[in-house]
């Protein structure tokens, strides 16, 4: 029964952030980390627990500077890669030890962000959940 | 075992409103939409670990300075008549308008137009207003859009503001139809600026190349389309949408990959786009989407 109600408290606990809520945080703690670059006014944001994984498919126009940021609450630890459609990985957070990506495309193209929420040592013995936002910052190359 | 029903309860709800977070179906990474595709992870112990695919356009700021680089001018006339904004008596119109003249505002922007700027953006305001979101929007906004109209860098970061605000204020208020009917007339109006600054006869080849490139944008709007709950709106977009990529599908771009570089920290990923796009292709995407764009546009 104990076990029962654990798992009860578990799930509540993971309805609690609604993705609209995570907007909110992105738009707190992750939008002035764009700076210099300018927010795009594009976001997207959702609730993650260890062993998610998230894709977000985006297409970036040639002529722009890009600052791609995959910024997550702290009880979660998220990591995030940037490949094209054919899986070839221009950026790894975990390698690069950073959460955001400075590029230009030559020419417009399709870009896959992969995003892990990582396991990471619960104290509560409760499965974390936490928002993961995906930003882009622009400038103009010309 | 009210207990149990209490878990119940807690199990439905919380799929109940995971599916009201728009975040919806998924599937094996092609035919996915918004965000939740769930998979179960090896952790059968806690819920299942879930996949998620999202996509995403450049923003209608991305769309004008792309636009304005590929060598266009700009003419008022190609806007959106600011005299219509009262004229939008229905949800579809106002919302699709409110897109457009955003577009409208950003490209008005980027050509340092702050007359067409304040305009826009009065236009803006009324739409926001009429559709009833104008608590979406912080009070102080459009004092601080007219106190900066001659700053193009502080306007570009206020505009990308307020349309961040709005799309996060529809969905914490369930109104995500409001929210997809802006981005698809933001789009709309974009294509067709670049679409109808061209001559038929003799298109500028660096702008054609970026029309042709909007195919590849246009899978993803199409994709984040099927996300939203289907009204009969965001059905008609839809449709709308589905007939442009009918004419896309004639166009060919192939993928040649080049050389990734990085200097001062900043990566410039190569390759180039081989494009065909025949002319009667251009000029039947031309007619298609002045006939979609006129009709949102028309009171």
């Amino acid at each position: 029964m104990k076990k029962l109600i654990l798992t009860c408290f578990v799930v509540f606990a993971g309805i609690g952030i609604s993705h609209a809520q995570c907007k909110g945080f992105a738009k707190k703690s992750c939008i002035p980390d764009l700076k210099p670059y300018s927010n795009s006014g594009k976001m997207n944001a959702t609730t993650m627990r260890p062993g998610d994984k998230a894709e977000l498919m985006v297409t970036f126009n040639s002529d722009v500077e890009y600052r791609l940021m995959v910024c997550g609450m702290d009880n979660i630890k998220v990591k995030f890669k940037v490949m094209d459609t054919d899986k070839n990985v221009f950026f790894d957070s975990e390698k690069n030890k950073k959460n955001y990506f400075d590029f230009n495309v030559a020419s417009t193209q399709q870009l896959i962000v992969e995003i892990d929420c990582e396991d990471k040592e619960s104290l509560t013995g409760i499965t974390p959940e936490g928002c993961i936002a995906i930003l882009t910052g622009t400038k103009s190359r010309k | 075992m009210n207990r149990k029903k209490l878990c119940i309860a807690a199990i439905s709800t919380s799929l109940f409103l995971v599916a009201c977070n728009g975040e919806k179906k998924g599937g094996d990474g092609g035919e996915v939409v918004d965000t939740i595709a769930k998979e179960p992870t090896t952790d059968s112990s806690r819920l299942e670990a879930t996949r998620q695919i999202m996509y995403s356009i450049p923003s209608t700021a991305e769309t004008a300075d792309l636009l304005k680089e590929a060598g266009t001018t700009y003419d008022i006339k190609m806007m959106n008549d600011v005299k219509f904004v009262d004229k939008y008596n229905v949800l579809k119109k106002q919302a699709l308008n409110l897109g457009i003249y955003g577009a409208d505002l950003n490209y008005a922007n980027v050509f340092e137009k702050s007359m067409e700027v304040q305009l826009y953006m009065e236009s803006c305001q009324s739409l926001v207003k009429r559709l009833g979101i104008e608590g979406a929007i912080s009070d102080n906004v459009w004092d601080r859009l007219e106190e900066n109209k001659d700053d193009r860098d502080s306007l570009n970061s206020i505009i990308s503001e307020v349309f961040f605000d709005l799309d996060t204020y529809l969905e914490e208020n369930d109104k995500t139809e409001i929210s997809g009917l802006i981005v698809a007339g933001g789009w709309i109006e974009g294509l067709f600026i670049a679409t109808q600054m061209m001559s038929e006869k003799k298109p500028n080849q660096e702008l054609l190349d970026r029309v042709a490139e909007q195919k590849l944008s246009l899978e993803n709007l199409c994709k984040l389309m099927e996300s939203y709950t289907e009204t009969e709106n965001i059905k008609s977009v839809r449709e709308d949408l589905k007939r442009l990529q009918g004419v896309f599908a004639k166009v060919e771009i192939v993928r040649v990959k080049g050389e990734t570089t990085t200097k001062n920290g900043v990566t410039t990923i190569g390759g180039k786009n081989e494009i065909n796009f025949p002319p009667e292709v251009f000029i039947e995407l031309r007619n298609m989407v002045k006939e979609i764009r006129n009709s949102y546009t028309k009171p």
